[in-house]
């Protein structure tokens, strides 16, 4: 029987990991009268071209989601031949802030947004799960996000 | 001695047929050759007279223009547990079987001195160890616990651990025994793939992992708290969904390397939200401006949904019930900015302008030093709702945003916006057709053959 032991992760943010080698790729070519069937077609050829894609986010005009940059030629020749306007952005990095409970710290996903936005990286796309939230930044500011939320593992304060 | 700790929540305590059931379930538990430790929520749900929300009334009437303060707020709320616990040991003795009543400082779970949401820092079983061997059943207090001893308090505060704070107390109190199991027992038979209002043959899991219980709470569906599942997970313990009002097995939850397959699990929803999309022509401004955001949503503690970025755009969802605060935030909120040539943001929230935001533009271009004024409007998307498809590892197959897509948009509901992760999909829908964007993900994905 453990007596005297640590049993909760301590309240936000607990770790910071960041992974390399990922593209962003924006397409254009939707409009609000179309948007939703012209979607589906970008669609369609992505999965037809044996695409993986994450982090996909919808804009007014178009489109942008994160693949591994070894398959960002793949994704836009897909694109392009749907007749999309598609471009691929390499050398995007993917930080993995954890960070559990996340639901119940409210404040906790913008106050990670802005220590992010704060060090100088720009924001492309969020994800979060139970334990975790994702930002996709370019990779030369990835290390100095991360090294801004490392400096705040363990501060309760920032909430 | 095998240690098995047995939660009961709000339903499974509410009256004295209930409590009886929920105490055979724990008579069952000794005789098959277990030394139980129960867990027990307060008794009932909201509106009930010794549910949580109900004695947080109490306080709040006294004057509505007086908060109560935090450790007041905790001291009341752990009357509801402290009432089911003995209530529930009277039950278990009713019955032939001695046991003891302990509020969660006596079972001593230790926490931070965080009021109303804190974190269990250490727990000291000694006496529930000792009311064991006794051979009597500890009926243990969820929810609550007792900070360290401080120079403000020499014997520490009486804490509580927020939502879901009775899951975390019992999956807390098994890593600290040893448990070799941890039974939250609740209403319905285990995990459904989906909420059975929306997709009535919703099956019943019967086995999941760890990080799909916490993501498809996570993600709205009142399972478990993911405090708990973290806690089971972190030191290997067996976790299992079950209802006290059958003999239905329920749901096993285990470690992610006993279920290798890939697989999608669950349909979930969340709440109601409402969708911001801030637009402006903000050029090399728009960190500022978004930097600017994102501290004031955290400093006033707002949950922000599909965070999302675009070149020259930016939003988020909020759930509804916070949207009044976040006008009072950011309506009107003015972001002038120095370098080099002046110019000052106005935020408004919504198309149409408040009058406090005319009135602060019309201030603003009558003042010098303000440079060129510029509106960062703020458009809202209101009655939405969050769909999320669970799937570990399933979702790196190629076409799973194709199918999820293809099923709505062929039903005619519009996909507001998307956002996923290692463990899920969500896609923003229209409230209206939340229920049906849930079945129809379900049917599409088989979720019906999957247990």
């Amino acid at each position: 029987m453990q007596s005297n032991t640590s049993i909760e992760t301590a309240r936000g943010i607990s770790d910071v990991e960041v992974s390399n080698g990922h593209a962003l790729v924006v397409a254009s070519g939707l409009s609000e009268e179309d948007s939703s069937p012209r979607m589906l077609d970008a669609l369609r050829a992505l999965k037809d071209a044996d695409c993986s894609i994450d982090f996909l986010k919808i804009s007014s005009s178009g489109f942008s989601f994160i693949v591994p940059e070894a398959g960002a030629e793949a994704a836009t020749a897909a694109l392009r031949s749907a007749g999309f306007s598609a471009e691929a952005l390499a050398g995007r990095a993917i930080i993995t802030v954890r960070a559990p409970n996340i639901r119940d710290e409210s404040g906790l996903v913008a106050r990670i947004a802005q220590l992010i936005v704060r060090s100088g990286a720009t924001i492309e796309q969020v994800g979060d799960m139970h334990s975790s939230v994702q930002v996709v930044v370019e990779t030369p500011n990835a290390e100095k996000a991360a090294a801004a939320l490392r400096d705040c593992i363990g501060l309760v304060e920032i909430l | 001695m095998r240690i098995k700790v047995m939660k009961f929540g709000g339903t499974s305590v509410s009256d004295q047929e209930s409590r009886l059931l929920a105490a055979r379930k724990v008579a069952d538990s000794v005789e098959a050759g277990f030394s139980p430790v129960v867990v027990v929520s307060a008794i009932g749900r909201a509106g009930m007279p010794y549910a949580t929300d109900t004695l947080l009334n109490l306080l709040a009437e006294v004057d509505p223009l007086v908060p109560p303060e935090p450790r007041e707020v905790d001291l009341i709320l752990c009357c509801g547990e402290i009432m089911s616990t003995c209530v529930f040991a009277q039950t278990l003795k009713s019955l032939g079987y001695p046991a003891s009543a302990m509020t969660g400082g006596q079972a001593g779970i230790i926490t931070d001195d965080t009021h109303g949401n804190a974190r269990i820092v250490e727990i000291k079983p000694a006496d529930v160890i000792r009311v064991l061997q006794r051979g009597r059943i500890p009926v243990v207090c969820g929810f609550q616990g007792r900070s360290r001893a401080s120079d403000d308090s020499t014997y520490g505060e009486i804490t509580t651990l927020g939502r879901g704070g009775s899951d975390t107390t019992a999956s807390a109190l098994a890593a600290a025994l040893g448990a070799e199991a941890v039974e939250i027992y609740t209403d319905v038979d285990g995990v459904k793939t989906a909420d059975p209002d929306f997709v009535p043959d919703a099956p019943t899991l019967r086995q999941m992992t760890y990080d799909e219980i916490a993501e498809i709470a996570h993600q709205g569906a009142k399972v478990i708290h993911p405090r708990a599942a973290e806690i089971a997970m972190k030191f290997g313990i067996p976790l299992f969904v079950r209802s006290t009002f059958s003999d239905a097995p329920g749901t096993q939850v285990v470690p992610g390397e006993m279920l290798g397959h890939r697989r999608a699990t669950g349909v979930t929803h969340t709440g109601k939200l409402v969708y911001l999309h801030f637009d402006a022509a903000f050029g090399p401004d728009k960190s500022v401006i978004e930097s600017k955001v994102y501290e004031l949503m955290a400093d006033y503690r707002i949950n922000l949904f599909m965070l999302n970025v675009h070149p020259q755009s930016f939003g988020f969802a909020v759930p509804r019930k916070q949207l009044a605060r976040v006008k009072e935030i950011l309506d009107g909120l003015v972001i002038p900015l120095t370098d080099g040539e002046p110019r000052t943001y106005i935020v408004q929230v919504g198309r149409a302008g408040s009058p406090e935001v005319s009135a602060q533009e019309q201030m603003l271009r009558g003042l010098s030093g303000f440079g060129e004024i510029r509106k960062c409007v703020a458009r809202l998307t209101e009655n939405c709702t969050m769909v999320s498809l669970i799937a570990h590892e399933f979702l790196q197959q190629p076409g799973i945003y194709y199918r999820m897509f293809e099923c709505l948009v062929n039903s005619s509901i519009s996909i507001l916006q998307t956002s996923d992760s290692p463990l899920s999909i969500s896609v923003l829908v229209p409230e209206n057709d939340c229920a049906r964007a849930v079945a129809l993900l379900h049917d599409e994905f088989d979720l019906a053959s999957q247990t």
